[in-house]
Order: structure tokens, then sequence, then C-alpha cells
């Protein structure tokens, strides 16, 4: 089946390493997505297993071949990789009619004229663009331009999709859509599709495997439920979330941790940790709550800022120098700014991190 | 098999499956032979006795001498007369008509991309011809004006029949009339290159400093200048060193009162045999031409001048002239109907005058088309015209889609290799011609070719070595053409053909020629008509098979038969703007527009 | 690592590249020690090899089944003899037309390269053709028919056949009422008078002109005995001697000089009298056709006389065309063009038209430059010429 290895790869361009020792395997049928920041070596992973770029070290494997080894120097040109590429800007052949694109790779493959126009009635129906054959990139609108990119890759019954940012041209509405969309599409065909986005939402409601990276170093490689609620690192904890994870300092002392404002519980993630040590504490927005009462799980703070959102309002609050935001409800708030006020940790929840190495704990 | 054994096999299906790289490589290789070869010969010779100079080089023909070099730089009076006033007229020209041929090129791109001015389709053909027109054809026309009965052949222009009197001789001969045909010939040329890179100033970024409070001519100033300063810059130096090594106009027009450039002398040398010191001429003018170029990259080359425009076209923001629309048009128009009509009407004349600069009914005759005069027939009814036409309309077509065909090729290793250094040396490569004179281009072939050469067979006497030698001197307009459409063409559209499994010749084909087309249309018209006209390079390489029709021409004027070459001339004119509209009709795109490429 | 090895790479393979391309143009590519130019001999009946008595018939014939020839001429006016030659004779001779001392260059590259496109020269320039086509290398083979080797005496046929000569003169307009040669004296044209009324060739680019400014230099004594004529009291040199003396003076009266013979006559046509003209008297035919409107000084300048040789091309595989077409030429029917305007050598041709009238006898001083004389002085007046322009 189409599972996807990649052992120890390294691409440098100059002296910079874009993928640095990476290691991987994708799963036969997976959506994995490969997110991280602009710049992290994502997009050059997918151009790496695509064969556009060539590696330096390592080795790629898709289905169980070799398409790439450094050892022996075998690099497989792209179209002999059995793959389909959606690229960002949709490469869409301006000079080719909707027909022209689509088919172009079914003449390249050589396969019977009868058996081509089965197959583009057969894609267009299913994207719902039909009406669009005759016309030009030129006349399409961004989202029919994304379908015909996708019909196009489709239509060849390629095992595995490479997606590079598919759906960061299109606008909000659009977007959902064509999520839904992708889901349903990968369901039905099966194929391994490999996602790189800097979109976090995307790659959560998507994938089934998601991978971090971050300067060609891939920092966790998991379901997205668990990245969200375990990230390995700093990074990925603050890295994911609608709002960056809150960090504070604390120092362990006996069953309690200091942080500044107070004192709460020991954490259970932390109990590998020596009496006195320092580490990083981490709660997201929306695992803090907002309240007037006190009680051993709070600490007291003022109110900085609020952001209405809808349902939800960001509060910022401070206390000893130290920022918090917090996720509240905006029909039970009932702080406002200037107002002295405590918030409450969920001792269960917290993320507890190395000082030092910024690794999770626990 | 072991794994070493495996690492080469894998390395070279690589390598064979990166046409970027291979075409990279092939370039690297035919490039050191027809253009670092034959410098380095020429290098050579300067330092050795040539044929016929034995006795005033003291010394035995082969034999190492600084003889050339001494007689050019250090032989007191003798050099300022063969060196250092040439050079000093040469600059001063050179620079003087750049800036004029820069001033009137950008104004009319200007008016016709940024102003809503009228009759742009009318004044955009007007501005190209005297660019198509042979320069040579246009020191013909001037001296059927301005020229006077005092010098030269004392044939009376235009100008001094109406007045009665001579012309004066600044007027007629000299730095003058040299400089502003220059500039009439080189301005379409600013014109063409800063019209493409002003459709890429997108108008969004003018309307930002419009909403900041700026000016029109604030913005002008401020913000499409400076963007459009790599383009102006690069132009600039382009227009100078394509007139550094022009002969004809200098010849025409400055040889009857001694006023010579480096061109004219390096030619008078080669002329009589003197190819020692012909090609020192040679090495002055590469070095100039370089410095200018070294320069130009030294200021602007930071910023690039590509932008990638994947897929999408520029918005132009159009300034409304409002009550100036009308007149503006009109004074546009009719200044480049001018420039563009009068110099081919007066050439049309010429043909008709028995004896030059007489205009009068009886002094008519149709000898020099279909009669004959001095055992020369007339140019409609000679065989050997019509032979050299046949070679002529070969030639500028096979290198038109060579050069077409091969910028193509270099853009594409060239784009797709960017960051390597192979591609800067490819590119600095195909750029070396640039600095190279054509007649001592067309000398260094033929001392290349003009015997076996490795697999090459000699070359002298065939097509070939004409087209090879044509093909290589346009190979710097080549790989910019190349170069600058393959930018524009995103690098996606490729790849995407690339994951489908199309073959490099397939993606070609099918993908990246298409996306190329205006550009490879734009090359090839550009590069026909300069090869039809081009006199200089082909001079020394042509035999009775193979004569064309420019250097049938300079023949004619070597006779003194002025009449004769203006009537080829004259043809042509009519062969290259005929072709350029048939081009035109038949690809249904605007050469002039694709002469920047893209697809938008 | 990749970019160093890269460059190095490309750094090889050009040097690699350069090492033969250099090293090629240091000799000239000498024939082989066989001596092939003895060999070539016999084969075409050259040279020591022609036979006492020529079969023109069986020439005639052997030219028939010979490869195309092509002609070399700086004359365009060999253009229908060429074509005349092929319908008599049933070959294909061609003809290229080009200048002197591209005809010179390119003999010589072929030479050099060992290809021999050409069969049959016909040149302007005497002296640098002999120095560098037949003493530099063995370029071109004289070749002279041997029914004229015996009637022409040897300055016509050694060391290379004479085809014809002209006469370089002056020709002038005159302001006189009887059209008389309008000075008395050479020296006269560097005088206010004809200041920028004489008009000529560059010598660089004229063999004739050149031969005749050698002339000038080299008839030095004369130059100087007409100046104190003609001023009255001796000359004051700033240059080697009275030759260069006039060169210098004349160039500096306002010259003109001009691209070609024809602009030459066009500028003397158009001007009004008086003004003067340096060229072959060969134009007086058109003077005599009413194209131009002048007259020939015979009598006061010095003439100058200027050989136009002709030759086989060493190593032509088409020898017997060769022959023939060079008999065909130096007769009445084959060098027409010519005999109404230069003067023939071929005692048996008769000048025809006006030229009937005009003999090399005409010229009451006509100056001779041996070839030695013309080599050495000609790169003198070459320099001079340069410096004083």
């Amino acid at each position: 089946m189409s599972r996807i290895i990649l052992e120890h790869v390294t691409k440098r361009f100059g002296d910079y390493a874009a993928v640095n020792d990476l290691s991987l395997e994708i799963e036969s049928g997976a959506f994995f997505s490969l997110l991280g920041p602009s710049g992290c070596g994502k997009t050059t992973t997918m151009r790496l297993i695509a064969g556009l770029e060539t590696a330096d070290e390592g080795r790629i494997l898709i289905d169980d071949k070799v398409v790439f080894d450094a050892a022996d120097s075998t690099v497989v040109p792209p179209g002999k990789r059995g793959i389909g590429m959606v690229f960002q800007n949709y490469a869409l052949w301006p000079h080719m009619t909707v027909r022209e694109n689509i088919l172009f790779g079914l003449a390249v493959r050589k396969i019977e004229k009868a058996d081509q126009e089965e197959r583009l009635r057969r894609v267009l129906s299913r994207l719902q663009i039909s009406e669009l054959v005759d016309r030009y990139p030129s006349e399409l609108s961004g989202g029919q331009q994304q379908r015909i990119a996708l019909a196009r890759e489709l239509v060849t019954g390629a095992k595995v999709l490479l997606m590079d940012e598919p759906l960061s041209n299109l606008d909000a509405k659009l977007r959902i859509d064509m999520r839904v969309e992708l889901k349903q599409l990968h369901e039905e065909t099966g194929a391994t599709v490999i996602y790189v986005t800097h979109d976090q939402i995307e790659a959560l409601t998507l994938s089934s495997t998601m991978a971090v990276m971050k300067l060609g170093v891939m920092q966790q490689n998991a379901a997205p439920s668990e990245v969200f609620a375990k990230p390995t690192n700093l990074f990925v904890a603050q890295f994911m979330g609608h709002t960056p994870m809150n960090i504070l300092p604390a120092t362990i002392q006996g069953n309690s941790m200091q942080i500044p404002g107070g004192s709460l519980p020991r954490a259970a993630s932390s109990a590998s940790c020596a009496d006195g040590s320092q580490i990083l504490i981490g709660a997201r927005p929306e695992e803090l709550l907002l309240g007037t009462t006190q009680d051993e799980r709070s600490i007291s703070v003022r109110v900085e800022s609020i952001l209405p959102m809808g349902y939800d309002s960001l509060v910022r609050v401070s206390v000893e120098g130290a920022e918090l935001t917090i996720a509240a409800d905006e029909r039970t708030r009932t702080v406002d700014v200037g107002d002295d006020c405590f918030v409450t940790f969920d001792d269960t929840q917290l993320h507890c991190f190395d000082a030092e190495t910024h690794e999770r704990l626990g | 098999m072991n794994l070493s054994m495996r690492r080469v096999r894998n390395r070279l299906s690589t390598f064979a499956h990166s046409p970027q790289n291979w075409l990279a490589w092939i370039f690297l290789l035919v490039f050191g032979y027809l253009i670092i070869v034959p410098v380095g010969n020429m290098i050579w010779s300067t330092f050795h006795i040539q044929s016929g100079d034995a006795r005033r080089a003291g010394g035995a023909v082969g034999d190492f001498t600084m003889f050339y070099w001494e007689r050019v730089f250090a032989s007191g009076q003798l050099s300022a007369r063969l060196l250092y006033e040439p050079l000093m007229n040469t600059l001063f020209v050179s620079i003087t008509y750049t800036i004029i041929a820069m001033i009137i090129g950008l104004s009319l791109a200007w008016l016709m991309v940024k102003t809503d001015m009228p009759f742009k389709r009318f004044t955009g053909f007007c501005a190209i011809v005297p660019y198509i027109v042979p320069s040579w054809t246009l020191a013909l026309a001037w001296l059927t004006v301005f020229g006077n009965s005092q010098v030269g052949i004392g044939a009376a222009g235009v100008v001094e029949t109406l007045l009665g009197r001579p012309t004066p001789n600044w007027l007629a001969y000299g730095p003058i009339p040299i400089i502003s045909v220059l500039a009439i010939n080189f301005f379409a040329f600013a014109y063409l290159l800063g019209a493409a890179a002003l459709a890429t100033v997108d108008a969004s970024l003018e309307e930002a400093a419009l909403i900041h409070g700026a000016s029109n001519r604030k913005v002008i100033r401020k913000i499409t200048m400076p963007i459009l300063l790599p383009a102006i810059g690069s132009a600039a130096i382009l227009t100078f060193a394509s007139g550094l090594g022009t002969f004809g106009v200098p010849a025409f027009l400055g040889l009857p009162v001694r006023y010579n450039v480096l061109a004219t002398s390096l030619y008078q040398s080669a002329a009589i045999g003197r190819y020692g010191e012909a090609f020192v001429f040679t090495m002055v003018l590469v070095t100039i031409s370089a410095s200018a170029i070294i320069l130009n990259s030294k200021l602007i080359g930071k910023r690039k001048q590509f932008t990638t425009m994947e897929g999408k076209g520029s918005r132009q923001r159009v300034l409304k002239l409002g009550k100036w629309r009308k007149p503006v048009g009109f004074l546009v128009a009719g200044v480049m109907a001018i420039v563009t009509f009068m110099p081919i009407i007066f050439l049309v004349l010429q043909t008709f005058q028995f004896h030059l600069g007489q205009y009068s009914l009886d002094n008519f005759t149709l000898a020099y088309w279909i009669g004959e005069r001095d055992g020369l027939r007339g140019i409609l009814v000679d065989p050997r015209v019509r032979a050299a036409a046949v070679n002529t309309l070969w030639l500028g077509i096979s290198v038109g889609l060579g050069t077409a065909f091969v910028g193509i090729l270099i853009g594409y290793s060239v784009s797709r290799n960017r960051g390597r250094p192979i591609a800067k040396v490819v590119e600095q490569m195909s750029f070396i011609p640039y600095v190279i004179p054509g007649i001592a281009f067309g000398a260094i072939f033929l001392s290349m070719f003009a015997q076996p050469r490795g697999p090459i067979p000699v070359l002298y006497g065939t097509m070939t070595i004409i087209f090879i030698a044509c093909l290589v001197n346009r190979l710097p307009f080549a790989s910019r053409m190349g170069i600058s459409a393959m930018m524009q063409v995103g690098r996606s559209l490729e790849e995407s053909a690339e994951v489908h499994g199309a073959s490099f010749p397939r993606r070609i084909t099918r993908i990246m020629f298409p996306l190329t087309k205006r550009g490879f249309m734009g090359g090839f018209i550009l590069s026909f008509v300069s090869t039809v006209k081009d006199i200089n390079l082909v001079i020394l390489l042509v035999t009775p098979q193979t004569m064309v029709l420019a250097a049938l021409t300079f023949g004619y004027i070597e006779l003194g038969r002025r009449q004769f070459a203006d009537a080829i001339g004259v043809v042509i004119i009519v062969l290259v703007l005929g072709c350029t509209l048939i081009a035109q009709w038949l690809t249904k795109t605007n050469p002039l527009q694709g002469f920047g490429g893209g697809n938008s | 690592m990749k970019i160093t090895r890269n460059a190095a790479f490309a750094a090889l393979v050009v040097s690699l590249l350069l090492i033969p391309a250099l090293g090629f143009s240091a000799g000239t590519a000498e024939p082989a020690a066989a001596d092939p130019l003895d060999e070539w001999m016999q084969f075409a009946e050259v040279g020591p090899y022609q036979p006492e008595v020529e079969d023109w018939d069986a020439i005639a014939a052997a030219a028939q089944e010979e490869p195309p020839l092509v002609m070399y001429s700086n004359t365009s006016r060999a253009f229908p003899v060429v074509d005349q030659f092929n319908e008599i004779y049933g070959t294909e001779v061609e003809m290229l037309n080009i200048s002197t001392s591209e005809l010179n260059e390119r003999i010589r590259r072929e030479y050099d390269a060992g290809i021999f496109p050409s069969g049959v020269v016909m040149t302007g320039n005497i002296a640098v053709m002999y120095d560098q086509l037949m003493v530099e290398r063995n370029a071109l083979t004289a070749y002279v028919p041997r029914e004229m080797q015996a009637v022409l005496p040897d300055r016509d046929m050694e060391p290379v056949l004479i085809h014809r000569y002209s006469a370089g003169t002056w020709y002038f307009t005159s302001d006189l009422p009887d059209g008389s040669v309008p000075y008395e004296n050479i020296w006269e044209l560097t005088t206010e008078r004809f200041r920028n009324r004489v008009a000529m060739q560059s010598p660089l680019r004229s063999g004739t002109t050149m031969d005749y400014m050698v002339g000038i230099v080299a008839n030095s004594d004369l130059m100087e005995e007409l100046y104190e004529d003609f001023f009255g009291e001796p000359i004051e040199l700033t240059t080697p001697n009275a030759g260069f003396e006039w060169i210098r003076r004349l160039l500096e009266n306002d010259l003109r000089v001009q691209a070609s013979f024809r602009d030459v006559a066009d500028a003397v046509t158009n001007s009004d009298a008086p003004f003067l003209g340096f060229g072959t008297q060969s134009v007086y035919r058109d003077v005599l056709s009413g194209q131009y409107d002048f007259e020939l000084d015979t009598d006061i300048n010095p003439a100058i006389l200027s050989a136009r040789p002709i030759a086989m091309t060493s190593y032509t595989e088409s020898p017997n065309t060769a022959k023939l077409l060079i008999r065909y030429l130096t007769s009445q029917e084959g060098g027409d063009p010519w005999w109404g305007a230069d003067f023939p050598v071929n005692p048996e041709v008769q000048s025809t038209g006006p030229m009937a009238n005009l003999t090399l006898d005409s010229f009451a001083r006509l100056w001779s430059i041996p070839i030695d004389q013309a080599l050495d002085l000609g790169d003198e007046v070459a320099d001079f010429w340069i410096l004083y322009e």
C-alpha cells in the first residue's frame, strides 16, 4: 500500500538545513498534515517527497519502493513516484482549458481516449464543475480554480496526494466548505494525503496524523488530539491553539508550586521534579476560570483589557509583572477593566515543561 | 553491482532526468567553445606578429611581439591619432546618444503605458520602425536631407537645395549627425525595455503613495522611477553597449570629415589587413563595454529586476491628460511619423536619381531597380541579388528561430538553477558577445572555423558558419529574453507537469513554450530583423554561394553606387517591416509587447 | 562543498578547451614534407611542369570535368565575362566581388586553413599580393599561357601575369576659358586656391592612391625641385623629405577623402570649377559617355602606373578551368569590359572605343613603383597618413 517513509532526511540550502535529520512514517491512507510557521521546512519536506527537490542525506520510500537514497544516489523522478500534487497557487496552465488541464496527466500516461473521457466526466461531476469544462483558468474564480487543481490530480487516481497550502488563497467561508469537501474526498479515494499548512485549524480538523516542524526539525508527530492535549514541548504548546498558551515560571515546594501571585497544588506531571526546582507551567486560556471567589487553586489578578469575540471574550490580566490571557464566557462575565478578581487553575490539566530544555514533563 | 557502481549509475540517471542541469553544462561547453576560445584566440593574436606585418614589426610571422600594443598605446602622436582621439570621440558620442535615446524612449514609454494619450497603435508602430531599419540607411537618409556640397561627394541635400546655400558642416557630418542618427536608431530600444518594465509596476504601488498625499509628479519621481531604476539602468547600458560597435553610421557621417570613433578605427585597420591593431582596438572596446556592464551590476544589481507574476497580470494606473489629450497625441504621433517615414521616403527617392542629389525629372531613372549601370544590373533583375535574398531569408528565419529557442532553453536552465554558481556562469558567458563588435566577431569566427576542429568540419563557405556566428552574436539578447520570459512563468506550472510524469520535451512543448510564446515571437522577430540588416558580422564570412543582401549592399557602397545600396536598403526595410506585420497577424500577438515575454 | 566542486570543474573544462585553441594559431599550416605543392604543380601542369605547347582543346575538355571554380575579383566588371565564359565552355565558374584587402585576407586564411575554394584571383594591389600570398606563403601560383610568354616583356609576367595596367592620374573641372588644366605645378594643390577642392581615396583603402603616395615620397628630389620652381625658394622641411611634406600640406589643405573612386568622380562632377580628383584613367570612359563631366590631366602632374595582376590559386582542383579562364580574360573578347577603360598587356589586344586614343604613352610623366619599394615605403606612408589625416 501507499505508505511513505522518510529516514534521516536532510536537505541543505547552502549552510542552512531546511530539513534536518527528519524521520517519519506515514501510514497508508492517512491524512497527514505538516504544520509549522513559515520557513520551518514543511514545504521543503513535501517537495522532497515529490522529488522536486533532491535531499542531501537519508532515504525516502513510497509504497515500500525506494524513491530516494543518498547512499547510492538513487533519485526517482517525480513523474515516476505515483503521486499527485496540488500547488498553493494551483499551477493551472493558463493556456489550456479546464478539460486540457485535467486530461494532461492522462495523456502523459497514455490512457485510452474513451477512458479519459469517462474519468473526466466522473471527476467533474464529483466535484460539481461540469459546466466549467471549456473555460480557461483566467475565467474561473479562486474556488473553482481550486477544484480544477484538485480534479487534475484526482483524475489520475494517484494513491499519494500532496497538497501545499491548497486553501490559503481562498476566503474564510470557502475555506470551511473546502475543508469538508477535502475530508470527504479523502475518505472516498482512500489515498494517502500529505497536507502542508500553517493553519492549525485545518490540520486539526482534517488530519489523522500530523507533524509540527520548526526550523527544519520535527517537534511532534502524533494524532491531532494528542498534539493539542499533550504538546511535546513549549514550542508546540504555544504554536497550537487559538491564542497562545499562558506560560508561567513555577518553583516546586513540597506539594505545592510557587507561581507569581500565589501557589497551586503540585501538578501530577511534575512528579519527577526535585524539591525547589524551577519549571514552566502552561495553561490554555480556555483552561482558566475567571471569578470573584478565591480558593486554593486561584490567584489574585487585575483586569487590564477585554477583547470581546462574540460568545467569548479574551480577558487580559496582570499579576506581579506576569500576564495571563483567559477566555471567558461573555454571558457569565461579571468583571470589567480595572477590577481585581481571581483566576482559577485546573491542576489536572496543567502542562509542565522543563525550564531549560522546554521539553514536556511527565 | 557494488555500491559505488550503483551510485555512478544512479547519478547519471538523475542527471539525465534534470534537464536544467545538463542544459547548463551543455551551454557551458558550447559557450566556452564559441565565445571563450575565440576571444582567447583574439587576445593571443595581439601578442604575435600577424601575416603581412613581419616587415614593420621586425620579426617573423608568429613571433611574440608587443608591437601592436606599443603602437596603439605608446607611440606618441600616432597613438593619439589611432587610439586616444577615437576613444574620446567614442565615449562622447555614445554617452550623448544614450542619454538622448533614453529620454525620448522612456518619455514615450511613459506616455504609451501610463497615460490615455490617443493614437497609441499608430505611434507604437512608428516608434519601432527606426529600430527595425538598418542604422546605416538612416545615416544615408540623413545625408540626403542635410548633406552639403562642401564635403564628401558634394551632393547637396534637400535642405541645401531648398535654402540655396550649403548646410554647415557640423550639421552634415561629424558628432552631431552621428549622435542624432544613433539616438533615432536606439530610442525604440529604450522605449521597448521601458514599456515592458513600466507594465510590471502594479497600480497599487502608486496608489499607496497617492493615498499618502503624494502628487502625481511625486509618485513618478519617488515610486515609479525607483522601481524602474534597474530596468532603466540596464536599458541605458544595453543602449550604450549596442552603439559602441556600430560601424555604418560613424563611417558615413564621420569619416568624410575624419571624425573617427573606435569602431571606424577598428574597421579601417581590419579592412587594410592590420588585424593585430584591429584586435587591440577590439580589446579596448570590449574593456569599455565590460566596465560599463560591471559598473551597472554594481550600482543596481542588488535590487532584483524580476518580479514573478504567477500567471496574474498587473493593473495599470492611467493618467488622464484631460484637455491635453488630443494635442499631446497629435504631437507625439506627428513627430514619430516624421522620424519614421521621412528617411524612408528620401531613401526611396534617391533610388530613382541617376546622379545623387539632383532633384529634377530628367535625372529620374529606373536603372537601379530594373535597368543597368556600369555593368551592374538593377537589383530586381539581377539573379545574384535574388540568390542573396533567398540566403538572407533562410539566415534570418533560422537565426530568429534559433535565438528564440536557445533563449528559452538558456532561460529555462538559468531560472531553474537560480542561486547556483553554474547559472551565473552560463548567464554571464552568454552575455560576453555583447561586448564584441560584429566585425571583430566575423574575423574571429573566420579564423576559428576556416579549418577542421575536432569533430567539426571546415565550416567556412557554408551558411552554417554564418548561422552560428549570428546566433552567438545574438546570444546576449536571446538569454535576456529567455530568462525574463522564464522568470515570469511560475515554476510550479512546470513542476505540476513534472509530477504528472511529463517528459522534458513534453514540458517544453506543451507547457513552457506556449506560456512563453509571446516572448518567443518577440525574440524571433527582433532577431530576424537584426540578422537581415546586419553587415558587420557577415561581411568577412560570406562567399558567392552564401551572399546575403546586406553584404551585397556594402559592396555597392564601396563601389560608390549608393543608389543600388539604397534600393537594397528599401527592400530590406520592406522585408523586415512586412515580416513583422505578418508574424503579428499570424500569432495575434503584438511582438513589441511580447518583447518582455510574459503571459499576462 | 558543491559550489566549489562545480566551479572547479567548469574552470577545468574551459581551460582544457582553451589549450588546443591557443595552440593552433602559433604557426601557419605549412604543407607536409612530401612537397605537395610540387605534386599539385605536376597535376595542374603549371610552373616547371607547364607543357611547351598547350593543347587548348584538351584543356577545355578537361575543364568541363572539373569541379565548379570560384574567381575572386576586386572588380565587378568581371560578372558578365564569367557568364559569357560559362556559356562558351560549359563550365561552372562563379565570381566573388570583394575589395582588394578582403581578398588578400581571405586567400591568406583559406590557405592557412588548407582549403582552396577559389581558383583564379584578379586583384588590384600587386605588392601586398606578392608579399603575403606568393612570398610569405605559396597561396597563389603564377600562370602565363605559353603563347603569351612568347610575346610579353618580362615586366608584364614577372613575378606574376599582369592582366592590364591603369594609370592613377588627376581629373579636373576647369575655370579656364579653354578648359585647360587649372594648375601648373603639383604644389599648387597645397595652396589656398585648392583648399577643400581636391578629392581622393585614402591610400589606406586604395592601392592606386597608395602607389601614388609612395611615388611622391620615392621621388622626393623631384618634389623638391618642383617646389622651388613654384614658390621660388628652397623648401623648409618639417617632415623627413619633400614628398612627405607635400602629403602633409595636401592633407592640411582640407583634402576630401572619399570612400570609393566613384565618390571622387561624383565630387568632381558635382563641384564648380576649379576642382581636382585623383583616380584611375578608366573613369574617362564614363566621361565620354556623359556620365561624368571633367577632364583628365595627362600633362602637368605625374601619373602612376598601376598593375592589375591575375593568378591561379595554388592547389585548386580546377586548374584547367583556371587556365582557360585566365586565357579568356586576357583575350580581346574576354577582357572586353576593360579594354574600353584600361591598358591591356596582351599586344594582340586592341583598346576599344574612346580608349583607342589614350595609351600609356599619352602620359607625360608616368611613375612605376617596383614591388620592393612599394613594400618598404608603404607602411611608412600609411603611418604618416594616419598621423596627419
